[in-house]
């Protein structure tokens, strides 16, 4: 029997009166005893929420959880968690943070203790204050707060993304050695992540999940045998099929002429943004795996995709599954001036149905309408973004193409007049 | 951690068994006084011995009310940030009380505890702490309640997930998590406290006065009498009583209070007192001992089933709420109607001119804060060395109570009309010093190389940078200076000075006026009418300039 059983939860968050926003649709999940599970999405998929819907913080609109068979209506009991911005007490030492931990009067709190700080590797640390700590160490004493409550799920919610990348790497084969070393009280661990490696190395199960609202596209069952080798090639090989699958099912592979035919969002990125990559993809050969750029840049890949997305909008790149390759465009646009720059992207976003929407629309209203006309306007045309996101992008284009004029004082969006737009 | 020698008794053990004793001694003092026979008018002496005991009244006086503040503070503050239908009641409430003067307590405040004890000092004595306390207790609340809404959505979620108890959660996260606001907000509170100390110890209602023994009736007396010794010695015993506490209160919970907060802070100095606190056995037993005790007390985990937070279920309740609310409203709009109903049209007017009167001395005293306090404010934040040693000097300034100066001020100015406007800038200017000087600590460093590279100087590199920079700092420390200069209104334009009545025209002087003479229907509407002022000033102008500020001039 499963241990954890999640059943068509959906949850719905009212952002305002009117306003709502579906977080998760029809999630249906098991979790076996034993398994070390990673869901792993783009940012914004849901998945902090999905995890605290498992542990019980929240309350999913609809769906029931069910843990060893019982359906959960509380936080549950066996459950702990490991936090992102590990949520110490900044005002308790270290040995009291792990106190916390300890939920019932037992008669040997401080043995417990002790133990667990001998196991993550925190002696002569116990009277320190966390703001004195690094933050491989302030992660450290997240796990043991969580270990010391004798869980059976251990929930970490992207523990290592606020670590450097060395400390991360140091914890997670920790965080392992300990889940095999039988001296803890751990059935489960349940880890949130955006990155594939960490997934493939850690995970017997990743559950893959796609946005807007979160789904579970995916449940893939990791057969590698432990300890994994990250540079062996049947990894890499994993590696390589679960970013072809992202780059497949959760980048929208929106084609050209859908582009050009439907009213879609800019994709929330800055001219800069795209620009540095283009610079960057000419500085490698105008082609590169997305997530090889993700690394590049230390950015993350979802947002690697975004940045690439908008490029593609603009008919600067193309992507092909993985690859981002720039265009014949993208090249002409790197070698021009600043003017011809502005023009080509000008040219290229008044090709975009959203831009000559809401250009249309400024010209109804005598060239000039108040922010928040146009924020209503686009959530008319687009009622499942949010307005101000995307009015925020297209404003950052299209003030660099010099097609509308901003002023942040009278909070208004005009056109420019000294050019003339036809649309 | 410093290490304590195990037997030994030290130095450190006599200094904080002294201070034990002290402590006692002085509860004991007050105690004795609290089961007195009631004596409205306070025999005073003014010889300058019994001023030491005097002090000691005053101290604990403030003492008492401090605390009254924390719990009170504790609990509605608490109660505002849990419960969304009590915080609709609760902060407007606190927002106009806040505005009502001090003697606009004393009324009610006499004509309860009187009655409740008639026989004992104890009413007399608690109108007093209670006037005190009305000074201090506001902006604690309002700090507490806002810390309350901010503590980070990850603690909580920490807590729950580690099963801590609410009683828990508010002992563990939600106190410490407001502990920094709080002290800070107590400082400027006790300063607050002291300010109106001789309104609070010596007061006249309905032609009779009354008085407690302390340094603002000392003062009071001593005033009036024209004793001039009395008056030079009364000041000094304030001096030191607020630089003792500031020395041997304040100071060590400053100190200690850093752990609470999450950055590093270098800008506090040690306390040596506390290093005395840390090093004496004494306290080392009721740290190890005691705070084991509270620790198992306060970090209870909840037992029952914590189900899931119920469902704001939006509509009936909240319908029935907002009615409730019209109601009471109602009923209080009432109530105060049929109670003024009988003033007097032309006194109405009278009171509107002389809110109108006092509230461009109000504003004529804040441009004048402004124009000095702003650069001197500059030029202290700018320099870090320089802020950290004038704080605590700014601190004891702020909270010298102004009436205490009375006597000398009057033959330097005495056309109190003009010169109350002076007098209500000697409690108010402090604030907007404290916020620029706040405010000026913040400007980046870059931009003001920036403003040097392009060779900015003098006013247009003060127009260009620094104004910009504090401007919000600014607003907030105007809006808290206009407030107390309205309440400072009450002892500015009207002092009692050799036997003679000396005042000004103005609704301060009013107030005064009325409560000495028991006309409790014109004090009420006097109070109404300038608290109002207050709230609708504040409505209008500065809350939206406030966030004007916030959002134009943020650094962020």
């Amino acid at each position: 029997m499963a241990l954890i059983e999640v059943k068509n939860i959906n949850m719905v968050f009212s952002m305002s009166k009117t306003e709502e926003l579906k977080v998760l649709e029809n999630i249906t999940l098991s979790i076996d005893e034993g398994e070390i599970v990673s869901i792993l999405g783009p940012s914004g998929c849901g998945k902090s929420t999905f995890l605290r819907i498992i542990t019980g913080l929240l309350r999913p609109t609809s769906g029931e959880v069910y843990y060893k068979g019982k359906r959960q209506l509380d936080v549950n009991d066996k459950m702990a968690m490991v936090f992102q911005n590990f949520a110490l007490f900044p005002w308790k030492t270290v040995w009291e943070n792990i106190e916390i931990g300890i939920k019932k009067p037992v008669t040997d709190a401080d043995g417990k203790i002790k133990r667990v700080i001998d196991m993550v590797g925190l002696e002569g640390f116990e009277e320190v204050y966390p703001k004195n700590l690094s933050g491989g160490m302030k992660q450290r004493v997240g796990i043991a707060r969580a270990l010391v409550s004798e869980p059976e799920v251990l929930c970490m919610d992207e523990p290592f993304s606020a670590l450097d990348v060395l400390t991360a790497e140091n914890l997670r084969e920790e965080v392992m050695d300990l889940w095999f070393s039988g001296d803890t009280t751990l059935k489960n661990i349940i880890i949130i992540t955006h990155n594939v490696t960490e997934a493939v190395y850690m995970a017997d199960k990743i559950v893959i999940m796609s946005t807007k609202p979160g789904r579970i596209e995916l449940v893939y069952q990791n057969e590698l045998p432990h300890p994994r080798a990250q540079n062996s090639p049947q990894f890499l090989k994993v590696v390589e099929n679960i970013r072809n699958y992202l780059t497949k099912h959760i980048v929208p592979d929106e084609p050209q002429k859908k582009v050009f035919k439907q009213v879609l969002p800019i994709p929330p990125t800055t001219v800069s943004e795209v620009i540095g990559l283009l610079e960057i993809l000419e500085d490698n050969g105008g082609k590169m795996d997305m997530f090889e750029l993700s690394e590049k840049i230390h950015r993350r890949f979802t947002s690697v995709m975004l940045i690439s997305t908008a490029a593609e909008f603009l008919g600067l790149v193309e992507t092909p599954l993985k690859w981002v390759v720039l265009t014949k465009l993208g090249r002409r646009f790197l070698d021009a001036d600043v003017n011809l720059r502005k023009e080509i992207f000008r040219m290229q976003l008044l090709k975009l149905p959203i831009v000559k929407e809401l250009v249309k629309f400024i010209q109804e209203n005598d060239n000039v309408v108040s922010f928040n006309e146009a924020k209503a306007f686009l959530k008319g045309l687009l009622p499942k973004e949010s307005a101000t996101t995307v009015l925020n992008t297209v404003l950052n284009f299209c003030m660099y193409a010099e097609i509308l004029d901003y002023d942040s004082r009278e909070n208004e969006i005009s056109l420019n007049p000294d050019i003339e737009i036809k649309v | 951690m410093n290490e304590v020698s195990q037997r030994k008794i030290t130095i450190f053990d006599f200094i904080v068994i002294g201070m034990l004793i002290f402590v006692v001694l002085s509860i004991e003092m007050m105690a004795k006084r609290w089961e007195a026979p009631f004596v409205p008018n306070a025999h005073i002496s003014l010889n300058p011995v019994n001023l030491v005991k005097y002090t000691l009244y005053s101290a604990t006086r403030g003492f008492i009310a401090y605390f009254i503040s924390l719990i009170f503070t504790l609990v509605v503050g608490y109660a505002a940030a849990k419960n969304r239908y009590l915080e609709k009641l609760i902060v407007p409430t606190l927002d106009i009380l806040q505005s009502v003067p001090v003697l606009g307590f004393l009324p009610g405040l006499m004509l309860a505890l009187i009655s409740l004890f008639p026989h004992s000092e104890i009413g007399l004595e608690l109108v007093s702490v209670i006037m005190i306390f009305t000074g201090q207790v506001w902006n604690m609340t309002f700090s507490f309640y806002q810390s309350l809404k901010s503590v980070p959505k990850e603690l909580i979620e920490a807590s729950r997930i580690y099963k801590l108890s609410k009683w828990a959660v508010f002992w563990n996260v939600e106190v410490p998590y407001a502990i920094p606001g709080l002290v800070w907000n107590s400082m400027m509170s006790m300063a607050g406290g002291w300010f109106f100390l001789t309104v609070c110890e010596a007061f006249t209602l309905g032609n009779k006065s009354y008085s407690v023994p302390g340094i603002g009736s000392y003062m009071a007396l001593a005033i009036s009498k024209g004793y001039l010794p009395g008056e030079i010695l009364g000041i000094v015993a304030m001096v030191l009583m607020i630089v003792t506490i500031d020395i041997f209160f304040w100071k060590p919970i400053n100190v200690w209070s850093r752990k609470f907060s999450e950055k590093e802070d270098d800008t506090v100095k040690g306390s040596f007192v506390l290093d005395i606190l840390i090093n004496s056995h004494i306290t080392r037993f009721f740290r190890e001992y005691l705070l084991y005790r509270l620790k198992r007390l306060t970090l209870t985990r909840s037992k029952k089933l914590e189900s899931f937070q119920k469902e704001e279920r939006k509509g009936i309740k909240d319908t029935v709420f907002t009615v409730f609310i019209y109601v009471l409203s109602a009923i209080v709009v009432l109530e105060i109607y049929t109670f003024v109903k009988h003033v007097k049209m032309d006194d109405f007017y009278k009171i509107l001119l002389g809110d109108g009167v006092t509230g461009l001395r109000v504003y004529l005293s804040v441009v004048l804060s402004v124009a000095w306090a702003v650069p001197v404010g500059i030029l202290i934040g700018r320099s870090s060395k320089l802020s950290s040693k004038l704080q605590p000097v700014v601190q004891v300034l702020a909270s010298f109570p102004a009436p205490l100066i009375y006597p000398w001020f009057v033959m330097l100015f005495p056309n109190l009309n003009y010169s109350s406007i002076l007098l209500m800038m000697l409690g108010t200017q402090w604030y907007i010093l404290f916020n620029v000087i706040a405010g000026a600590s913040t400007v980046p460093k870059q931009l003001e190389e920036a403003t040097k590279v392009f060779g900015l100087k003098g006013l247009k590199k003060m127009f260009t940078l620094y104004i910009p920079v504090i401007f919000p700092y600014l607003i907030t420390g105007i809006i808290t200076a206009a407030g107390g200069a309205w309440n400072a209104s009450i002892v500015a334009e009207y002092m009692s000075v050799k036997g003679k009545i000396i005042e000004a025209f103005g609704l301060g002087a009013m107030i005064n006026n009325f409560a000495d003479l028991g006309k409790l229907h014109l004090l009420s509407v006097s109070v109404i009418v300038m608290s109002l002022s207050v709230v609708l000033i504040n409505r209008l102008i500065w809350r939206p300039l406030q966030r004007f500020a916030a959002e134009r001039f943020s650094l962020e």
